[in-house]
């Protein structure tokens, strides 16, 4: 039983960062119909910003976050600068090619400005735990939950109560529908880039604590939230979660009930069997939703 | 008005209406493809003598080496050219195929030697891709990304553990050479001699694929999917076909390198090694077979030359790849095309004046 639990909180708060990138992929994609595939080096960048300010520079934790996500936001916007915003006109493929471009680049800088070798990050819990019906949870894992939650209800205000949020949800009923109302997709695309690269940093914040920050701390992060996203029908943020959540429980007691060796693999049998059976997504789409 | 003036006012105004409409037409369907290049096969008899004579510029066993790697890395290149450049798929799945062929190989050649191998490498990958391409044919572009990146990591994750095909954490060393009668390619020279070989069998086969209608076929299905489907082209045939066909072309690659190398390890492949083929292609060019062959050429040889700044390489590619994208979307490869365009009106007017 302790084991059951310990697997399904583990599942939980590992599905909790799945489900902060996968957010900022989602929100991305309702916006400007394209993937940043330097979300995970955007992670990464959280990561190591939030060691050099609370390791090196000893900041307090909250100031520190705050001015973690700050910058990150700024390093996606430049982002949108340099990697959209000229190839607008371009097929997605160009887009998608040029955030790879960049995601190299982010890594060799980071690399440059922090070398390769194994940065620690401690919680601002240090390594306390809590018991629970013979389990213990990291308080670390309670709060990646809670910031996961909140960002969560903080972005379905965003999209479902403001007219920022009706732009973004017109933008990914139809785009072109969208476009000839005179929603202002270099501004909002600027913004979202930034929020999403910010959602992105907060998870490397969030996670470190738990693994060690690696300059590929980010990568195979980004590939098990693209399952969530895949599964979630891509511009579903419930479905999203909610598919987040479930990959990574289903991942955690498959890996410690059936096979360890492969534990890595499940995110990966799921998301290519969800998309050999539906690669719509097993939530329903967004056609048919009044706005 | 005389009859000449009348027919030359004619001409005149029909090659106006001419270039009108034609670039009305390039507005809104963009330049007409160019049905084949001019002296291609001329150009691949060039590129075979220079592919030949590149060991004379490289010193000892470490030149030939990166020279190996090259020619490795251009027919994967090449196969990567057959489904992003030709087919308009995205996928990260390189460095799987090119394990699939190396491990294939170096399972099968002990019973029957390294050109069963070889066939046997090529054979399993083109239906890897096959199959591949089959289940997610649904797959919208992204997606279908996202999915081969996952299909190659599970690949590797099975790799790593499946100890009795891929010899585990020793890997399988001891593997021959390739022989053609009594001649073996045991030697590195040999080796670069046969790669070059593979290369410009694989460029070859692209230009005569250029020449034919299935190219055709391919770039109609890839630019404009859904009226080639109305015009009777089995789209998703044409899609699976080629994305079989670029998995063969990394399934040979991988075979040769199992048997120029004598040894294949889980650890040689990776993940780096999609991303690495994928910005060589692009930056070498992706209208042209040359272009693969010259980017693999330059990003493997260029690293060398900048040892000094080894630091910044990465960040060095990167640049590249938005500068290709953004200013030069022919690659390497366009570059003389692209002068020539710049260069050809300056001369004419001053030919003029």
């Amino acid at each position: 039983m302790a084991r059951f639990i310990s697997l399904i909180a583990a599942g939980v708060a590992q599905g909790a960062i799945a489900a902060l990138i996968a957010l900022g992929i989602v929100l991305l994609h309702k916006a400007t119909g394209i993937v940043n595939f330097a979300q995970g080096d955007l992670l990464t960048l959280g990561a190591y910003v939030g060691y050099w300010l609370i390791v090196k520079h000893s900041m307090p934790t909250l100031p520190a976050y705050l001015v973690t996500l700050v910058l990150v936001f700024l390093v996606g916007v430049a982002i949108e600068r340099v990697g959209y915003a000229p190839l607008r006109k371009q097929p997605i493929l160009a887009v998608l090619i040029s955030t790879f471009a960049l995601a190299l680049g982010l890594r060799s800088l980071i690399i440059l400005w922090q070398g390769a070798d194994d940065r620690n990050l401690p919680s601002p819990f240090k390594s306390n735990v809590w018991h629970v019906a013979g389990a213990a949870v990291p308080y670390q894992n309670i709060l990646i939950v809670i910031a996961t939650l909140v960002v969560f209800a903080a972005l379905s205000w965003l999209l479902q109560r403001t007219a920022v949020g009706r732009q973004v949800r017109a933008l990914a009923a139809d785009r072109e529908t969208a476009l000839l109302q005179g929603i202002r997709v270099e501004r909002l695309s600027i913004v979202m880039f930034g929020l999403s690269a910010a959602l992105a940093g907060l998870g490397g914040l969030m996670v470190a604590p738990t693994l060690t920050v690696t300059p590929t701390l980010g990568f195979p992060l980004l590939l098990a939230s693209f399952a969530a996203v895949v599964l979630g029908g891509f511009d579903r943020i419930g479905g999203t979660v909610a598919a987040a959540f479930a990959i990574a429980i289903v991942q955690q007691i498959l890996g410690g009930y059936v096979s360890h060796s492969y534990i890595e693999a499940y995110p990966y049998i799921i998301l290519l069997g969800s998309l050999m059976i539906r690669p719509e997504g097993f939530v329903r789409g967004v056609t048919g939703v009044r706005y | 008005m005389s009859a000449t003036d009348q027919t030359q006012g004619e001409s005149l105004a029909g090659r106006l209406a001419a270039t009108a409409t034609a670039n009305v037409r390039d507005k809104i369907i963009g330049p007409r493809p160019v049905v084949y290049r001019r002296r291609q096969r001329e150009f691949w008899l060039l590129g075979a003598v220079l592919l030949f004579a590149l060991p004379l510029l490289t010193t000892g066993i470490y030149g030939l080496g990166v020279a190996r790697n090259a020619m490795l890395l251009s027919i994967l290149a090449l196969g990567f050219y057959f489904q992003f450049a030709l087919s308009g798929q995205f996928s990260l799945a390189t460095g799987a195929f090119y394990a699939t062929g190396a491990f294939t190989s170096a399972w099968v050649s002990p019973h029957g030697g390294p050109a069963v191998g070889f066939v046997a490498a090529v054979a399993v990958t083109a239906l890897l891709g096959a199959l591949v391409k089959l289940l997610l044919s649904r797959s919208p572009l992204i997606q279908f990304g996202i999915a081969t990146l996952s299909f190659s990591e599970l690949v590797f994750l099975v790799y790593r553990n499946w100890t009795q095909f891929t010899g585990g954490n020793l890997g399988r060393f001891g593997l021959q050479s390739f022989k053609v009668g009594g001649y073996s390619f045991n030697t590195s020279t040999r080796h670069y001699m046969l790669l070059v070989g593979f290369v410009l069998i694989g460029v070859y086969l692209l230009i005569l694929f250029e020449r034919s209608p299935a190219q055709r076929d391919q770039i109609f299905t890839r630019d404009m999917g859904a009226v080639a489907k109305t015009t009777g082209l089995h789209t998703r045939r044409l899609q699976i076909v080629a994305f079989a066909l670029g998995g063969a072309y990394m399934g040979a690659a991988g075979s040769l390198f199992a048997h120029t190398g004598n040894f294949v390890h889980p650890s040689s492949f990776s993940t780096e090694i999609s991303l690495e083929v994928m910005i060589m292609v692009l930056i070498g060019g992706i209208r042209s077979p040359w272009g693969p062959v010259v980017g693999a050429i330059v990003l493997t040889v260029l690293p060398e030359w900048l040892r000094p700044i080894a630091h910044y390489q990465d960040l060095v590619y990167a640049g590249g790849i938005l500068v290709v994208i953004l200013l030069l979307p022919g690659g390497i490869v366009s570059l003389p095309t692209v002068v020539r365009a710049r260069v050809e009106p300056l001369l004419a007017k001053r030919r003029k004046t």
